[in-house]
This record gives structure tokens, C-alpha cells and sequence, in this order.
């Protein structure tokens, strides 16, 4: 609450606004500008959680991305985030976080009693320990190791808050907003290219936010203001903060997570898109991603206090905290003097600087010389202790190729161990891009080798670790990306004078030793922060066989959870390397896989979200249906009314009501989802002919015909009636859910297969409404619509049309029937839809007409025996094996998939054929898909003998009905065949699949 | 009598909340042609019908007096008016006659959104993964491509002005979507 230590002045936090926050349920004050990681160090709070696996005290290590400790609860109830990182939240006002893993608190933590039992808990102890009984995985040990292991909880309640996706096109994009990453987009927007850059922080800059550097006379923060400040002025440059490039795809395809409220306080957030994923093409992308300081591994690395050197030089440059007053350096390179002097400067005390290196000679090193600060050149830590909170270290000389450093040199009390083990650029995008990694000995860190895509890379990425070299670097991949893509880069401006300590050097030490050999004793070695994974498990597991270094990161869990590894795989590799005796480059790294950070799914689903998730399809009369209580099925993407019911009608009572009403006076539906193609040309009769089955070059104009589609297979997969508008003129009909791929199926042939038929396919499913009136009453209701068309058998038979005027509206009326009774389907533009039906509704008064849905056009086709594809068929079914051998030519010379009808299994007497099926007890309805049996009482497995496609009680037969594919069904008519079900047998006769009206007399009403 | 005179598409529902940059446009003429572009006597009937040299380059429109051409494909077109549709259709069916050609009033099987102003662009970023940037795409482009999940027509008219026809039965879906892709942006200005 004090903020004890925060430093006086500076940093880039706003001081006059302070932010009220809790951790753990305790108030502290942090500032505008403050990560919940800094704000929590400049209250001294070092302890966040507990680890994994051992349960050990664990506190902020880095400052960023990489951070592998740190992660806590977010927020409450429906909008809380588990496992969230503290270095990747920026700090509003109302924050609430609490630790993870820890239980039941904090500082008293019964699961730390694992410590003890470290010994068991190796490399791959779950995949060793809980393998046996089986039984007792779901009962015993996955509840416990989950309320061991586990780390935060998940929300209960559903994501309240809105996140959608955006698509955006550059020439350049630049990934990094760095001084190499603004200098490349600056480069290529000044070519006059379209740029997009987009940086993870909330403000452009990167290493610059925490080094302080003169660049052409203007300190770091005035130099980032003016570049972007150029930036923002370019209309088609695109900036974007607080944006992760997560996934780095083919074809420059990346995706970027923008974190657009996460920052604000909840009232601030109302109504706003709280994430945006961003995907880009880009014709090339300038990768400046940065670097990521490594620890050093040597015993018991893990306590709170214990950070990464650059980290803490972040804390004091740019959030003006000092991590710890009394501060010692661990560290193998130069770069990391800058942060002793640095926390020296804003009134820390570096009590020490332990350097591995003998002779460590350089700019910095003589620059912490000159403050004074002792250098233990040649030495290095090999144990600290404290506990929750790191309160000293033993320093120890390093002895050459030793495996154990035998005297303790000095013992050093600290309140901070900063560490370097050099730095890692982050090849993470590059590699995810194909890109090849190569070792650079020099410079101790893999860089980026061969590109597989339209790529330039820049900054600490490319190994240009001073801000010099980024700038000349930046520039070049930016103009180098502009001209690639077309645009001439302006005259490349005169290089500043910058003013920066000389890199220095690094040595390579990937393990510390320490009294004992490492994994002997109780000291341990962490690798993995967040894995709790050591050097000695690694040795372990190469002892156990596992040498691939993918291996090893299974066996190990290196590399995995939230940081995927940011800080562990190269030292992990490294210490392989060693133990296999096999230089690194041979050992290789992982595979890097998106996403760079943690998405959460709500972005990714974006706006695809309930009514969304996919595109729903009404029809024009669809909110009549809506207000006559209809309910609805989904029939592709359409909504198509199901049935009506009327108020205290169960669904059987409502269909049974609908269909009486259609055998008795008469139904109407709205059949407008059938999928309608005009067909043209004066080849569309042979085209017909060679895609249905039947023939259709006598056709007269006028009528219409029924037809089946079958792919080259012979197998059926649409149907529909088709009319003959004009001699070269048809209308085809396709099933509701089959019109797109009907159409699509149509094109194929007549591009690819047939281009000499001179045809044209319009798909016109929507310019039609459909209405279907049907029932003895039929015809009265459309003689009051259509006064004065003849309606007469004579003149309008069954499988005929006719234009004119139906309530006063333009229409075509066809007369086709899937009921078996007079039907005339009436079609008019589809917008004029609702007014035709309600006109139909008005006109069928009289007769009672009732609106029936599809459960009721499903019973009435079924007691006519008419096939629905898709449920009749699945895809292996042959005409013949409907009973439908009366729809295929014969005479035709070709059709499509004729040549598979006399294939000798399409052929074979035994395959599975449409039959009718009544059950013994006539109210019994068989379950849809059940299985049918020869002979129930035969040893199991029973062979299976068919099953059944629809069945339904049917109101008008009394009783229920059921169509069903049984092997050789056709020549097993008046036999009896069996459903086995749960706990009952059901019997039941195989008859024709015709129950209704089998002589056709009801057509004509 | 009219044929629009019972006019209503499932958008209409929705189209009265709909934010400021979108609204759901009265029913046009909407004319389907397919035809051989490479034929002269088929350009040449067309250009008699309608006064418009159909576009043969893709994704262009060409505007004639009363209706405009959109091309779709190397052989079909939609032509476009404040015309009478039959009219239409009878003209082209007259002057095509004895031609391969296919020629269908498609006025109701879409509709058509206008989406204006200044942030039209962004409602189309966050509904197409079609590049819609002014260098790129201009007035007198159009083009087939997907809205959300459903297939369109995007043709944009002039400077921040686009309309975007729809299939009937995915309006209410397309509708409503572009009225919540702009609706953060009410909330800003």
C-alpha cells in the first residue's frame, strides 16, 4: 500500500493516476502504465503461486511474453481468466487476481509437503504411477492430481463478452515494434506501401522501453514518439498495440489476437469488443520479434527474487521499480551489467556481480567496475536459500569440466538475483513460417536461417543486438519487403548517431554444478520454471531411452503450458546436447506450433457465435410460421417448420391432426426450401437424359416428370420433378438440402465432361416461393384463387403446369403430389410468398385448411411409400434397391451410372432393398435406425439383416407404418423379420412399402 | 399490376433497427443472362436490348441507361435497373431469338443492403476475406463472395458506398450481421 518500492522518479507509468487492485484479496495502489507484475513488485509482493509439480514458492521472473511463473486468476465469476500471466496484464482500476495451485492459501501450502517426495516424482512419474489399476484413474488419481496439479478454474458461466474477427490486407507487414520493427515499417510506408505493425505491448518501442539511449540527439522516448507519430500520419499504415502476431501460416497468412478492452476498468468495457482477431495477408512480412534473455540454471534457481537480469532492468527503467534493494548478478555475458547499473542508478545496492567468465573484459564491465560494484569474475552461484523469497546466495569457483565445485567461496546476502544466460531470439513466427534455424557459436543462440516465405527479418531476431544495428537493420528488411512488393523505397535516411554500450560478449554455461553432481542431493536444478521439469530429469530420461529432443519434451514436460517454453527449450536442448555429447545444432529444437500466446477460445470463435454459428435460412412465410406456434427442424440451413401443434396437443395428437386434415379436406406447406434450376439450351432434353435415369427427350412442354440422379457409382443422390417450361426450357426441382451440390454437380459435367452440350443452369431456388395445397379439397381452394383457370382433369392432369394469376399474383402450379392426394404446388417471386399463403389460408378457411410442417410430410410420403434421399438412401443405394428399377431406362444408350448397375455387387440379388414393415402389435412404432434380424434366437453376433429408414404412426392406417432396407427384402415379402431392442424383440412383417391408396385414386382428388 | 406490389423479404423484419451506413434497398429489377461473350451476335442482340456492352473483363459493371450489367462469370451477367424486369426479359428474349442463351427475372431471389459511410470498409473487413482496400477495389468492381457464411454479390457504387446482394432466404442472417458488425462504431461516434 506504501509501494515501498517504487523509485522516485521515472519510468513510463503515469504517477498522478493511481489504481486501486487486489491480490489474493489484499488492497495495493499500483499506476497507470503498471503491469499487475510491477505494481505487485513495487509493493514488494514476490510470492505469486505455487509450482506445479512440487508446489515450491514461485515469484515474477521476467517481464514479458516469456514470463513462466506468475500466472494467477483474472477477474470473477462469468469473465474470469485462469492461469493468466501477471507480466501480460496491464493494471486497471477494480483489478482482482489471485494465485493458482495453491491450497489451502498461499503461504501455507499442504501440497508443499511433495518437496518431500520429490525423489518419486521424476520425469514421466504420472505415465509411471498411476498406470495400474485402470479403475482407479477416473476414481482416485485423476481427481487428486487434479486438485494437486491443476492450476486455475475455468469460468462456469458462459463468456459474456464479444469478440470478433477482421480481415486485412498489406503489402507489409511488420511483426515487432521495436527500433528495428518501427524502422522497417517506416521504411516501407515511406515507399508508399500498406503497412500493418503490430506490437504485444501497449506502447511501440520494445527493448528501447527499458534501455535508455540517445538516438540523433533525442533521448529513446522522444525517438519513438516521432516515428510513430510519422506513422499514424500515413494514411494506409495500420498500427496496432497490444496485439500478439499468435500464428505465422502458408501464404503470409498470420493471425493476430488484439486485446482491445482487457486494459480498461470493467465499467469502461461495456458494449465493446473485448478481442479482435486480425487475419492478414500479406504480401511480405518483415519478422522483428525480439529476444528473450535465458536463465541460468544452477540449484534451487526457483525461489521468489530470482529474475532474469534484462527483466529487472525493465522493472526500474520503465515501471520505476526496484525488484530488490540489495541485488547480486548471475550472469555469462556483458549485456547484463547494464541492469546492475541501471538498479545501482535508481538507488538499489549491487552487492555483487558473479560472472562465469575469467576475464571479462568491455565497456559495461569497466562501467560497474567504476561504481564500484565487486565482480567475481571465474565463480558462479551454486545454491541460494530463503524459501518464499531468495535471502542469499553461495557463490563457488567454477572449476573447468568439473562435475562437482568443491569449496564455497563466499556466502552473499542478497534480496535479488538477477541472471543471464544470454539471449534467444524469438524465432517463434520464423520457424512456425517453415523457416529453417541455424546455431550462430558466437553469438550462443539459434538465429534464423533459410526462409520458406515472402519474409524479411530484422532487430534482435536477426542477431543485431544494438540498437545500430537494428535501425540499419530494420531499414533494409522494410525497404527490402517494399520493393518486393512493388514500390520504390525512398533514399535510405543518414544513420543517427546513437549513443549505447559496446555489445560485449557472451560465453556458453547451460548447467551449473554444485557440491554434489546434479540430481544427487536435494538441490535442484529448474529448467522448466513452469513445469517444474530439472537438468536431472532430462539426464533421467536420456538414461530411460529418450534421446530425440521431442522425446524428451513429452517425457519431461519441458516446453509446454502457458509460456511454451520461452525460457526453457534452448537451455533444455543445450543441457541434451551436453549429456549426449552432441553439439547442438544435432540435437535441434522442437517444433514451434501457434499459437505464440495463449487465445482464448471466445476469439477464436469470434461473432460465430448461437444464431451465427452458421448461417440460418427462412423462407418468406417464415414469420407466420413463428406466430402460428409453429416448431422447427433444421433441414440443411434452412428452419422449415416440423408441425403446429395447437395448445395442449402433444406432438402425435398435432400430427395426427395434420395429416387427417390432409386426407380428409385439406393441408398446406410451405415447400418454397426445394432447390429450383432453370435449364436452357437446345441440348437440355440430352443433358436431362444423361444425368436422370429416365427419359426426358419426349417430354411434352407442359409436364412433368419425376427423376432420380445417381453419381458414376450407380448410387442415388438426389431427386425431384423437373418441367418442360419450352422445347428447350426445363425446370428442375432438387431436394431442400440438396440444391447447392445439384447445381455444382450440373456445372461439373457440363464444363469438364460434356462442353459440347450447349446448356446453361441458372439457379433460381429463391425467386420462387412454394406453396403446396393438397387434399380432396385441393382443388376448391385454388378455384376461388384462380377464378378463371380451368382446372379441370382434362386440361390440367397430373404431372402437368399451368401459368396464371393466383390471388391475384403471377404464378406457375404445378400439379405433383409426395402426399398421393390432388396437390398443386404453387409457385410465385418469393417475396410475394406470405401474401400467396395467407391468401391460401383466407380462401382454404371454409375447408378447415391446416398448415402441416414436415414430421407430417414425412408420414404422408411414407404411407405412399415415397423414398426421401437421404433417408431412404445413404449413399449405397441403387434405384433397384428402392423397388424403383420402373425409373431407369433401359433404352437410353448412356446415363450416369449405368455402367455401375451391372457391376456384379450393384447387381447381387442379396444387397439391402426397400420393403415396408408392419409390426405384430400395430401401436408399437419401431425406433428409426433400429436393426433388423432373420432370427433373433441364433448364438450373438446375430447377423445383421437390415434396417430401418423411417417409421411413423400413421393416423389414416390405424396403426404404425415402417420402410426399411432388409437384405433381399423384394423377394422376402409376407416373411417375418425382428428388431432386437434394449430390453424387448420387436416382430414384424416385411410387406410392399406402398400402404396407402395403393391403386393412385386419390390423385385426382 | 405491379409485380412488387406484395413485396416483402425476410430482412424487412429487421431492416427498421438497423444502424446509420445500412439499410435494405426497395426491390430493383434483377436480370439473369448467360451467353457466349465471344459470340458477336450475342453482344451485339444484348447491346440492341439493353444499349450496354456487356463486361468482359471479370468483376467489372457496365452501366447502360436504364439497367447496369455485373459480370459473374466468362458467360453470365446480372443485369440491374430501376426497370421493369419483364420488360427486360422480353426485350432480351426478342432480340436474342434463335440464339443459345439463357435469360431468367431473378428481381426476388436476392436482395440487395447498401452499406455506406465511413466505416463500410470496416463492417466488409470483419464479413469478407476479400480485399475491398480503395487501391485495390474501386467503383465499378464487383464481385461473388461470401458475407459471414452466406454467398454474395459485393459491388460497390462509388467512394464509401457498396451494395451487396443477398440470397432471400440468408437476408435476415446477412442483415443482421452487418447491422452488429457496424454497431460498434454507433457506440463511438
Amino acid at each position: 500500500m506504501t509501494q515501498a518500492f517504487r523509485t522516485t522518479s521515472g519510468g513510463r507509468i503515469d504517477r498522478k493516476k493511481a489504481i486501486n487492485f487486489t491480490f489474493n484479496g489484499q488492497s495495493y495502489i499500483g499506476y497507470e502504465g503498471d503491469t499487475l507484475a510491477s505494481a505487485l513488485l513495487a509493493n514488494g509482493v514476490h510470492l505469486l503461486g505455487r509450482s506445479f509439480k512440487y508446489h515450491r514458492p514461485r515469484g515474477i521472473v521476467a517481464a514479458g511474453a516469456e514470463e513462466p511463473n506468475s500466472m494467477v486468476q483474472l477477474g470473477e465469476g462469468a469473465t474470469t481468466e485462469p492461469n493468466i500471466r501477471a507480466t501480460q496484464i496491464s493494471l486497471y482500476e477494480g483489478l482482482k487476481a489471485s494465485s493458482v495451485n495453491v491450497w489451502p492459501n498461499l503461504e501455507l501450502d499442504i501440497s508443499a509437503i511433495n518437496g518431500l517426495f520429490a525423489k518419486i516424482m521424476t520425469a514421466g512419474f504420472y505415465n509411471k504411477t498411476f498406470m495400474w489399476p485402470r479403475s482407479m484413474w477416473m476414481k482416485l488419481y485423476e481427481p487428486v492430481i487434479r486438485r494437486a496439479a491443476g492450476w486455475g478454474k475455468a469460468p462456469a458461466m458462459g463468456d459474456p463478452d464479444i469478440y470478433d474477427h477482421m480481415h486485412l490486407h498489406v503489402e507489409v507487414m511488420v511483426v515487432g515494434g521495436g527500433p528495428a520493427g518501427l524502422m522497417a515499417a517506416m521504411a516501407a510506408g515511406r515507399a508508399g506501401a500498406r503497412v500493418l505493425l503490430v506490437d504485444e505491448q501497449n506502447e511501440f518501442g520494445g527493448s528501447l522501453l527499458s534501455r535508455k539511449r540517445q538516438i540523433g540527439g533525442k533521448d529513446e522516448t522522444a525517438w519513438i514518439a516521432d516515428m510513430v507519430a510519422e506513422l499514424e500520419a500515413m494514411p494506409d499504415v495500420t498500427l496496432l498495440r497490444r496485439s500478439t502476431a499468435f500464428g505465422y501460416y502458408d501464404h503470409n497468412y498470420l493471425c493476430v489476437l488484439e486485446q482491445k478492452t482487457d486494459h480498461l476498468p470493467a465499467a469502461e468495457r461495456k458494449g465493446k469488443v473485448r478481442q479482435r482477431v486480425w487475419h492478414i495477408r500479406a504480401g511480405q512480412v518483415v519478422l522483428a520479434t525480439g529476444a528473450h534473455e535465458r536463465p541460468l540454471v544452477f540449484a534451487d534457481n526457483d525461489s521468489p527474487g530470482i529474475m532474469l537480469a534484462g527483466s529487472v532492468q525493465t522493472y526500474v527503467n520503465r515501471y520505476g521499480v526496484l525488484p530488490g534493494k540489495k541485488m547480486v548478478l548471475f550472469t555469462n555475458n556483458d549485456t547484463a551489467y547494464e541492469a546492475a547499473i541501471d538498479l545501482q542508478a535508481a538507488g538499489g545496492d549491487v552487492v555483487a556481480i558473479i560472472d562465469c567468465r575469467t576475464e571479462p573484459t568491455g565497456e559495461l564491465v569497466d562501467a560497474a567496475r567504476a561504481l564500484d560494484i565487486e565482480i567475481l569474475a571465474g565463480h558462479a552461484i551454486t545454491g541460494t536459500s530463503g524459501g518464499k523469497r531468495v535471502s542469499s546466495v553461495e557463490v563457488r569457483k567454477i572449476q573447468k569440466g568439473a562435475k562437482v565445485y568443491t569449496t564455497i567461496e563466499r556466502n552473499i546476502d542478497c534480496d535479488l538475483v538477477a541472471m543471464s544466460g544470454g539471449w534467444s531470439p524469438v524465432v517463434h513466427l520464423f520457424s512456425q513460417s517453415q523457416g529453417q534455424l541455424e546455431y550462430d557459436e558466437e553469438k550462443v543462440c539459434f538465429l534464423p536461417g533459410k526462409s520458406r516465405q515472402a519474409q524479411q527479418v530484422a532487430g534482435a531476431l536477426a542477431g543485431q543486438f544494438s540498437v545500430k544495428e537494428c535501425l540499419a537493420g530494420g531499414y533494409k528488411a522494410g525497404a527490402d519487403a517494399a520493393r518486393a512488393t512493388g514500390f520504390t523505397p525512398k533514399r535510405k535516411p543518414a544513420a543517427p548517431e546513437i549513443d549505447e554500450p559496446a555489445v560485449g560478449s557472451v560465453e556458453p554455461y547451460w548447467i551449473v554444478p554444485s557440491s554434489r553432481p546434479v540430481g544427487e542431493g536435494m538441490a535442484k536444478h529448474f529448467v522448466d520454471l513452469q513445469n517444474d521439469t530439472t537438468a536431472a530429469d532430462i539426464e533421467l530420461a536420456v538414461r530411460e531411452g529418450f534421446e530425440s529432443v521431442e522425446h524428451i519434451k513429452r517425457y519431461t514436460l519441458t516446453g509446454f503450458g502457458t509460456d511454451q517454453g520461452k525460457t526453457s527449450n534452448i537451455n533444455a536442448l543445450a543441457i541434451l546436447s551436453g549429456i549426449l555429447d552432441k553439439p547442438i545444432p544435432k540435437v535441434g529444437t522442437t517444433t514451434f506450433r501457434p499459437p505464440y500466446t495463449p487465445v482464448s477460445y471466445g476469439a477464436l470463435a469470434g461473432r460465430n457465435l448461437g444464431d451465427w454459428s452458421d448461417p440460418v435460412r427462412v423462407t418468406s412465410i417464415h414469420d407466420w410460421h413463428v406466430k402460428n406456434g409453429a416448431l422447427f427442424e433444421n433441414v440443411g440451413q434452412w428452419k422449415r417448420p416440423w408441425y403446429f401443434p395447437k395448445q395442449g396437443e402433444t406432438m402425435q395428437e398435432a400430427l395426427n391432426r395434420e395429416c387427417l386434415a390432409v386426407r380428409n379436406s385439406v393441408g398446406v406447406l410451405d415447400a418454397s426450401t426445394l432447390g429450383k434450376i432453370d435449364i436452357r439450351g437446345p441440348d437440355a432434353a440430352e443433358f436431362l437424359n444423361r444425368i436422370y435415369t429416365n427419359a426426358w427427350a419426349k417430354l411434352g412442354i407442359g409436364r412433368v416428370r419425376y427423376g432420380l440422379m445417381c453419381h458414376e457409382d450407380g448410387m442415388v443422390f438426389d431427386d425431384g420433378t423437373t418441367a418442360r417450361l419450352a422445347e428447350d426450357r426445363f425446370l428442375m426441382t432438387t431436394t431442400t438440402g440438396g440444391a447447392a451440390g445439384v447445381l455444382d454437380w450440373l456445372e461439373e459435367y457440363l464444363q469438364t465432361e460434356w462442353p459440347e452440350l450447349k446448356v446453361y443452369c441458372t439457379s433460381v431456388t429463391e425467386q420462387w416461393a412454394t406453396v403446396s395445397i393438397t387434399g380432396p379439397k385441393a382443388g376448391a381452394v385454388l378455384e376461388k384463387l384462380a377464378p378463371e383457370m380451368d382446372l379441370s382433369h382434362e386440361n390440367f392432369p397430373f404431372l402437368s403446369f399451368k401459368e396464371g394469376e393466383v390471388a391475384g399474383i403471377n404464378a406457375r402450379i404445378f400439379r405433383i403430389s409426395f402426399t398421393g392426394e390432388l396437390t398443386y404446388e404453387i409457385n410465385v417471386p418469393w417475396t410475394c410468398g406470405l401474401a400467396l399463403w395467407k391468401a391460401v389460408m383466407a380462401a382454404g378457411a371454409e375447408f378447415d385448411i391446416t398448415p402441416y410442417g414436415t414430421e407430417s410430410m414425412h408420414i404422408l410420403r411414407a404411407e405412399k411409400g415415397f423414398i426421401i434421399v437421404g433417408q431412404e438412401t445413404d449413399g449405397t443405394t441403387t434405384p433397384q434397391d428402392l423397388g424403383m428399377d420402373w425409373i431407369v431406362s433401359k433404352k437410353k444408350p448412356d446415363f450416369i451410372g449405368k455402367r455401375s448397375f451391372t457391376r456384379s455387387d450393384t447387381a447381387r440379388p442379396d444387397r439391402k432393398q426397400l420393403v415396408g414393415l408392419l409390426t405384430e402389435t400395430p401401436d408399437d412404432v419401431l425406433p428409426e435406425g433400429s436393426q433388423l434380424v432373420f432370427d433373433p434366437n441364433v448364438p450373438k453376433p446375430i447377423p445383421m439383416a437390415g434396417h430401418v429408414t423411417s417409421s411413423y404412426y400413421s393416423a389414416a392406417l390405424g396403426r404404425s407404418i415402417a420402410l426399411a432396407l432388409v437384405k433381399g427384402g423384394h423377394g422376402r415379402k409376407g416373411q417375418k423379420i425382428f428388431a432386437p431392442l434394449d430390453k424387448r424383440t420387436v416382430t414384424a412383417e416385411i410387406v410392399d412399402p406402398v400402404f396407402y391408396d395403393k391403386e393412385g385414386d386419390r390423385l385426382n382428388g | 399490376m405491379a409485380e412488387t406490389e406484395f413485396w416483402i423479404t425476410p430482412a424487412a423484419a429487421i431492416a427498421s433497427a438497423f444502424p446509420d451506413g445500412l439499410t435494405e434497398l426497395s426491390p430493383r429489377a434483377q436480370v439473369n443472362l448467360r451467353g457466349d461473350a465471344e459470340d458477336a451476335s450475342f453482344m451485339t442482340a444484348v447491346k440492341t436490348a439493353t444499349g450496354i456492352d456487356l463486361p468482359e473483363t471479370p468483376n467489372k459493371a457496365a452501366t447502360g441507361k436504364e439497367f447496369k450489367a455485373l459480370w459473374l462469370s466468362p458467360d453470365e451477367w446480372l443485369l440491374v435497373g430501376e426497370g421493369e424486369a419483364a420488360t427486360l426479359v422480353q426485350n432480351l428474349e426478342g432480340a436474342l431469338k434463335g440464339q443459345h442463351f439463357a435469360v431468367n427475372n431473378l428481381s426476388a431471389n436476392r436482395t440487395i443492403f447498401e452499406l455506406s459511410g465511413p466505416h463500410c470498409h470496416h463492417a466488409l473487413m470483419k464479413s469478407s476475406e476479400v480485399d475491398f482496400h480503395p487501391r485495390v477495389f474501386a467503383p465499378g468492381d464487383c464481385l461473388q463472395t461470401l458475407i459471414a457464411k452466406a454467398q454474395a454479390i459485393v459491388e460497390q457504387v462509388e467512394e464509401d458506398r457498396f451494395h451487396i446482394y443477398v440470397r432471400s432466404s440468408f437476408s435476415r442472417y446477412v442483415g443482421a450481421w452487418l447491422a452488429e458488425a457496424l454497431a460498434e462504431y454507433r457506440l463511438a461516434d
